[in-house]
């Protein structure tokens, strides 16, 4: 597979955001509006020029509302797209899916969004799998999804290499810092130190509070076109310069992947043969990071350090803001907000744009000047990982 | 209250064992893959006869975490509680409980075996550690 004739041919041209973090009141489907048309504004286009639209997952709507269906948001939004499309399970393949389109000619500009009310709607983390009541066999046994499953991962990791709360702590606290740089993120206002990491509760061991993901209301969007129409649109130009995927699939319980060789590992290595650069060439990362150890596990499978060594990668504030390098600009999932992968991927954008204010990648945080950001996306427990590489023109 | 599993199509197989306290498993006639989840079709060679298999009822702790706080109204009163993947002696891999042992004596790669304890009208695999 040669995939590096698609290498910097296409772009992420928009981005939207919505108000987010606990906003009452408000339905899924009004976020996904919102994320699309600030999107589109953002973009310099009009809705006549969206001919795809792809969702991310819906979950069981919380509140008296209907479901977001791509249909009703694409209804809403008032376009009529070629290809509509929306994953059920966690399949992390959109900008897969998006570059194909447009390659293909199918599409010419492709409208990627999530949204949800899960903070007012008090959506619990085990709802994985669009019910409310667990209908999974494991839950006679107490096991509902994410955490636990998660949870069980990293344990499997602290028995095959040196990892645990001390690895971890250094990412939940760096990933803070860079949420008390951005206004925007659900933690900008609290500060995390090692005590307040290890004194939290336990949830679920070797899980603390602060491993977990946030739980967010709000919505996020980007728009993916050709590099050749980027060039004529407002925003500087951010290339799609690697892309990789891997879907391992096995249910967790069953598999051999929570400790090494994850999606990551082979997603990643397809990623880097695209863009034809290796590691050094990174000058920040937003990794999907449902739990710290989703972080770890990731940036161990891509090959920043070797098992068992990330207590070293990411101590000292190594990948805070003046760190040597940044991870989770935003705060990430665990202090920014919940967007499953379009927290990452925005995120890298909005920091090869320039747009990022007191965060802002370069001299404001005493980091290098972005050129090539390294985003990520995992889905499943595991199950499905993505790998997206962005570069300023 | 208690969950039940959902016996079906494909999982019965293992459930009928249940309600008898056995560890029934579908063994694959062509390349003798125990295959786990229960399934029509083996999947590493699409054979479709199988025999079925009792296994012994042991294994080691591959992974497992404590339940500190309860996701579901059923296990308000069972907190704290230990989830673990058991890989029994012969492959397969079961999601169960730890039960009848010190949390403190739980770790990963310890020889448990298995204990039927009753769920509704039948019986759920859940294993213990021994010596
Ligand atoms: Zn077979």
């Amino acid at each position: 597979m040669n995939l590096r004739k698609l290498k910097d041919k296409y772009a992420i041209v928009g981005v939207g955001y919505t108000p987010q973090g606990k906003v009452p009141g408000r339905t899924a489907l009004s976020f996904y509006i919102e994320a699309g048309i600030n999107a589109i504004k953002d973009a310099g286009l009009s809705k006549e020029d969206i001919d795809g639209l792809i969702c991310y997952r819906q979950f069981n709507p919380l509140l008296n509302e209907p479901v977001a269906t791509p249909y009703l948001v694409a209804q809403h939004l008032g376009i009529k797209p070629t290809v509509l499309s929306q994953e059920s399970f966690c399949q992390r393949n959109q900008f897969i899916q998006a570059v194909s389109l447009l390659e293909a000619n199918f599409c010419k500009n492709i409208l990627i969004i999530y949204a949800d009310n899960a903070a007012s709607g008090r959506r619990m983390f085990i709802e994985e799998a669009t019910h409310g009541e667990p209908f999974n066999d494991n839950a006679a046994y107490g096991e509902f999804g994410f955490v636990g499953d998660y949870a069980m991962a990293a344990q499997r990791a602290m028995f095959e290499f040196s990892t645990g709360p001390e690895t971890w702590k250094h990412i939940a606290i760096n990933q803070r810092k860079w949420a008390n740089l951005n206004p925007i993120a659900q933690y900008f206002n609290e500060t995390l130190t090692e005590e307040d990491y290890i004194n939290a509760p336990l949830i679920a061991d070797p899980f603390r509070k602060y491993d977990a993901a946030l739980i967010s209301d709000g919505g996020r969007a980007c728009i993916v076109t050709t590099v050749e129409r980027a060039r004529d649109l407002k925003n500087p130009v951010v290339t799609i310069m690697g892309l990789g995927e891997a879907n391992p699939s096995v249910d967790v319980h069953q598999a051999n992947y929570l400790a090494k060789n994850t999606g990551a590992k082979q997603s990643g290595e397809m990623a880097f043969k695209m863009a034809d650069i290796s590691l050094d060439a990174i000058d920040g990362c937003e990794i999907y990071d449902c739990f710290t150890y989703t972080v770890e596990i990731t940036m161990q499978d891509y090959g920043f350090f070797k098992p068992g060594e990330g207590v070293d990668f990411f101590k000292n504030g190594a990948t805070a803001p003046g760190g040597v390098l940044p991870v989770n600009t935003s705060g990430g999932l665990l202090s920014e907000a919940y967007f499953m992968g379009l927290t990452p991927v925005t995120e890298g954008v909005m920091q090869l744009m320039g747009r990022c204010g007191d965060r802002q990648l370069g001299e404001k945080t005493s980091t290098k000047e972005p050129e090539i950001i390294l985003c990520c996306d995992n889905g499943g427990v595991l199950q499905s990982h993505s790998t997206i590489i962005l570069r300023k023109l | 209250m208690e969950l039940f599993p959902v016996s079906t199509f494909d999982t019965e197989i293992f459930y009928n064992g249940c309600k008898e306290k056995k560890l029934i498993f579908q063994k694959c006639k062509n390349c003798a893959h125990i295959i786990w989840p229960n399934s029509l079709f083996c999947p590493r060679c699409y054979n479709n006869n199988f025999e079925l298999i009792e296994l012994k009822g042991y294994g080691s702790i591959y992974t497992f975490t404590i339940f500190r706080v309860a996701f579901h109204k059923a296990f308000k009163d069972k907190v704290p509680y230990t989830v673990a993947i058991i890989e029994l002696d012969e492959g397969p891999k079961l999601v169960s409980n730890i039960v009848d042992t010190p949390l403190n004596e739980i770790k990963i790669d310890k020889k448990v075996e298995v204990v039927w304890k009753s769920c509704g009208n039948t019986f759920l695999p859940k294993f213990k550690v021994i010596s």
